[in-house]
């Protein structure tokens, strides 16, 4: 160790309203393998898609094995010929095709003629298949039928036919069993004694701990740890990752809490276990976890879009069937969804047929549309929400982002909803209209609305919520209630990880 | 004065803000307009009134084609075995002639045929998700053949003074089948523009999850569009039956595209949700101008249909111009909002990934 194959310094980075990442430094030593941790949107993907060419940064350097980068020739075909590879989450994968050709993408061995020459290809492909432990697979095989893990262990295979110096693997084990996680930390180790590196990103903390020789912790943009991983706990780490000052970024007001809108009982689908809970009128639930932990799959479930296993719901005590959207609206539940602009909008309709398209049944009669009616009602919302649109005429996609969701907000609010379910519901808005909606699901709940928002945000969530309830790999792994403690960050982040054997001495 | 000048600009703005929201339709009524001048300039015959009897007639069957299309379009759907629904349909009016009922029996079966041939298509499409387009490709050749099939390929010659009167009766100097047709288009204007369901397609046709999300029966609606377009199909069968005096199985044989054709030439896209039936008027109107200059010019049939299948590939063109400008406005949005990269996931569904 010692010499370093990989330097970032300075590197910032900004989105429209978010700074991305703030002078963030990273290096990485030959045969180091360095564990990338950080809570959602702390910049560790943003981070990633610089180095791999994929995002230019705003500022700051990039040096590979002592070379300087040129950003502005830098691009993902670049950093893979400077050595550089980065394996996501998504795999990338040609399913159709055989698993050697796979392996030796744009780097098939050719005959004189410029034939490929498959005898070599198949010959080279074992080789390197028996040195990942792929060796029982035929190198003629498709690719597409090959297990999640193996499908990985083809792109470390690309890795090392491409020579890079460099792995970033993003979440790797996250959908393996012990034994392949076994496998793959052996193959990780061979990489190492070869020299390779690795920038292992991961919300496994056993994990970093066997695995990895140290630790990068980033939160909010920046990088706030960086150390030898002997020399750190798991508590450390959790510290690290969560301990930011908390301003007060949203004042809210205790609400007042009535009774019970919304049960859950025993709600289990392929994903979720066991999933009991209750939602009070008046009152803001959190679901918080985790990316895929299963806080967006619950609300889907409740509303009727995802299959579920088992599991009863309860509206005002009685027990209701939400098996499709147009039911849960006549039972009075209303849906946000994650994503404004693919499941939440008609953008080439204008605003006024997008606020009537839930509740089409209030503005038509016999069938009828009453437009004079959908017109005086949109004009409501539009001055309750205060959404700036030129008029109730002009079409959504014409609205910045922050006045689409409310747009959104607008639509389920006129169905006159019980229980309102939210997925991110600030995502891609600027900050003065997250203030803005965050008001707007106050003023509601005053008024007697249940709200359940399923939120990958910490902070965003500890300000509004008068209740957490935290979400680890499909089962609820702890409650938090703001009403009878104050929320603490560790305690927090220590359930969303699914860590139960650590805890603090003193309290932060 | 004040307040004249204001109401002036209020005008003007009205006007504009007219032209900008309804742009396919107007171009397309300037595109009208051009064709019909100049083919009156290019041909001596065709500002005669035999001629003009002629157009209004050949454009009843195609507009009334096109009118029923156009509601399964807007919704993202498509409709290609409409030529073949009408051939089934004109056969049934044929052999319940033959076989000695009243003509209103075979009229009414027409239009029954119609519905079902229709529920037919939308059952292929939502409950068996197959696409649109390779959907009533499929019953495109299966009602053809059974057109066919009932009388093995003959035609059927039929005389009878109801269908005659619908033929070539007019009514203020306009043939009845070109009244037949603007009842279509405004039954389907007003359908689409003041009724639950109308709203419902342009959802759907807009954003299916959306419109799904929101409550909205996405294959109800669909099915009930699907055989709206039947219906229109087993009306364009009686108009083509009582014109031809004819039940014939060949019946609309290498027209199939051109009620689509119109449409998307109207500003219906193929993607559906936006648009309107007015569009689909012009677009009928120029592509009958258009065959009919070509018949007065003494244009080989070969080459119109040459000219039609390049006026098909200039349509489905310009629908992807328009498309691609949109697409063009939403991503600079989308990049706005700190959000460029969609990316399908493994369901089919589309998701877009936070920088």
């Amino acid at each position: 160790m010692g010499e370093r194959i990989l330097e970032m310094s300075g590197i910032c980075k900004a989105f429209p309203g978010v700074k991305a990442l703030d002078h963030v430094d990273l290096y990485l030593e030959k045969g180091e393998v360095l564990a990338l941790v950080g809570e959602n949107g702390a910049g560790k993907s943003t981070l990633m898609k610089i180095l791999s060419g994929a995002y230019k940064q705003d500022e700051g350097t990039l040096q590979i094995d002592g070379h300087p980068v040129d950003s502005g020739k830098y691009s993902p075909i670049a950093s893979i010929g400077l050595g550089v590879s980065v394996i996501y989450q998504e795999l990338n994968y040609l399913s159709t095709v055989s698993i050697a050709e796979n392996i030796f993408l744009g780097r098939l061995p050719k005959k004189k003629s410029g034939i490929v020459d498959y005898r070599r290809l198949y010959q080279d492909s074992l080789e390197i298949q028996r040195e990942l432990g792929l060796d029982e697979l035929d190198p003629m095989e498709e690719a597409g039928g090959l297990l999640t893990a193996q499908k990985q262990l083809l792109e470390v295979a690309r890795a090392f036919v491409r020579n890079s110096k460099v792995i970033v693997m993003d979440e790797p084990t996250a959908s393996l069993t012990d034994k392949e996680i076994e496998q793959l930390y052996q193959i990780v180790k061979k990489y190492k004694e070869r020299g390779g590196s690795v920038i292992f990103i991961s919300h496994k903390l056993d994990e970093i701990f066997s695995i990895c020789d140290s630790v990068m912790v980033m939160r909010d943009g920046k990088n706030v740890l960086r150390s030898l991983i002997e020399k750190e706990t798991k508590e450390s780490i959790i510290e690290a990752m969560v301990g930011r000052e908390l301003e007060n970024m949203y004042p809210v007001e205790e609400h007042e809490m009535h009774e019970v809108v919304f049960e859950v009982k025993n709600l289990s689908s392929h994903f979720l276990k066991d999933i009991s809970f209750e939602v009070h009128s008046g009152e803001i639930v959190g679901l918080y976890g985790l990316m895929g932990a299963g806080c967006e799959e619950i609300t889907q479930c409740i509303y009727g879009i995802e299959k579920c296993e088992s599991g009863t719901f309860y509206l005002n005590g009685k027990e209701t069937a939400l098996t499709d959207p147009h039911l849960s609206i006549r039972a009075g539940v209303a849906y946000v969804p994650g994503e404004r602009k693919a499941g939440g909008l008609l953008l080439n309709m204008p605003v006024g047929a997008n606020v009537t398209l839930a509740s089409l049944k209030k503005i038509a009669g016999r069938g009828f549309l009453n437009l004079r009616k959908e017109r005086r009602m949109a004009e409501q919302w539009v001055q309750t929400l205060d959404v700036k649109t030129p008029d109730v005429d002009t079409d959504v996609e014409s609205l910045s982002g922050g006045n689409q969701q409310k747009v959104v907000f607008a639509k389920c609010l006129n169905v006159k909803p019980k229980l309102l379910l939210l997925n991110e519901p600030t995502r891609g808005v600027d900050v003065g209209a997250k203030a803005e909606i965050y008001k707007l699901m106050e003023e509601f709940c005053k008024e007697g609305l249940g709200i359940l928002m399923a939120s990958s945000e910490m902070p965003e969530t500890m300000a509004i919520c008068d209740r957490i309830i935290v979400v680890h790999d499909g089962r609820i792994t702890a409650a938090f209630d703001k009403r009878e403690q104050p929320y603490q960050q560790f305690e927090i982040m220590k359930a969303v990880l699914g860590e139960t054997d650590c805890s603090l001495e003193e309290e932060v | 004065m004040n307040e004249k000048g204001l109401m002036k600009t209020g005008g003007v703005a009205k006007v504009r803000r007219f032209l900008k929201m309804n742009s396919s339709q107007v171009s397309m009524f300037v595109a009208v307009a051009l064709g019909f001048i100049i083919v009156s300039i290019a041909s001596p015959y065709f500002l005669t009134g035999t001629n003009m009897k002629n157009l209004g007639m050949s454009m009843a069957t195609y507009g009334v084609l096109a009118g029923g299309v156009t509601v399964s379009m807007l919704l993202g759907g498509l409709d290609l075995s409409q030529m073949s629904v009408m051939a089934v349909s004109s056969m049934v009016i044929g052999v319940l002639y033959q076989q000695g009922y009243p003509i209103g029996v075979g009229l009414l079966a027409a239009l029954v045929i119609g519905i079902l041939a229709g529920m037919v298509n939308g059952f292929i499409v939502t409950k068996m998700k197959i696409v649109p387009m390779i959907a009533t490709i499929g019953t495109q050749m299966s009602f053809r053949a059974i057109a066919s099939l009932t009388t093995g390929g003959n035609k059927i010659r039929i005389s009878n003074e109801l269908l005659d009167n619908l033929a070539f009766q007019t009514f203020l100097g306009v043939p009845v089948q070109f009244w037949v047709m603007i009842l279509v288009f405004i039954v389907v204007f007003v359908m689409m523009k003041y009724t639950e369901f109308g709203r419902s397609v342009y959802a759907i046709g807009s954003n299916q999850m959306a419109a799904y999300l929101s409550g909205i029966k996405v294959n109800k609606i669909k099915m009930f569009a699907y055989a709206i377009t039947g219906l229109s199909s087993g009306l364009a069968g009686i108009l083509w039956t009582a014109q031809m005096r004819t039940a014939v199985p060949t019946a609309g044989v290498g027209s199939e595209f051109i009620p689509i054709s119109s449409v998307i030439m109207g500003g219906v896209g193929l993607g559906g949700g936006k648009g309107n039936i007015v569009g689909t008027f012009f677009g009928v109107a120029l592509l009958t101008i258009f065959s009919n200059a070509m018949t007065l010019l003494n244009i080989q049939a070969y080459y119109q249909d040459l000219l039609n299948g390049l006026i098909l590939i200039l349509a489905v063109f310009i629908d992807t111009v328009r498309r691609l400008q949109t697409v063009k406005i939403v991503k600079k949005e989308h990049s706005h909002a700190g959000i460029t990269e969609y990316e399908t996931n493994g369901a089919g569904g589309i998701y877009c990934k936070r920088h």
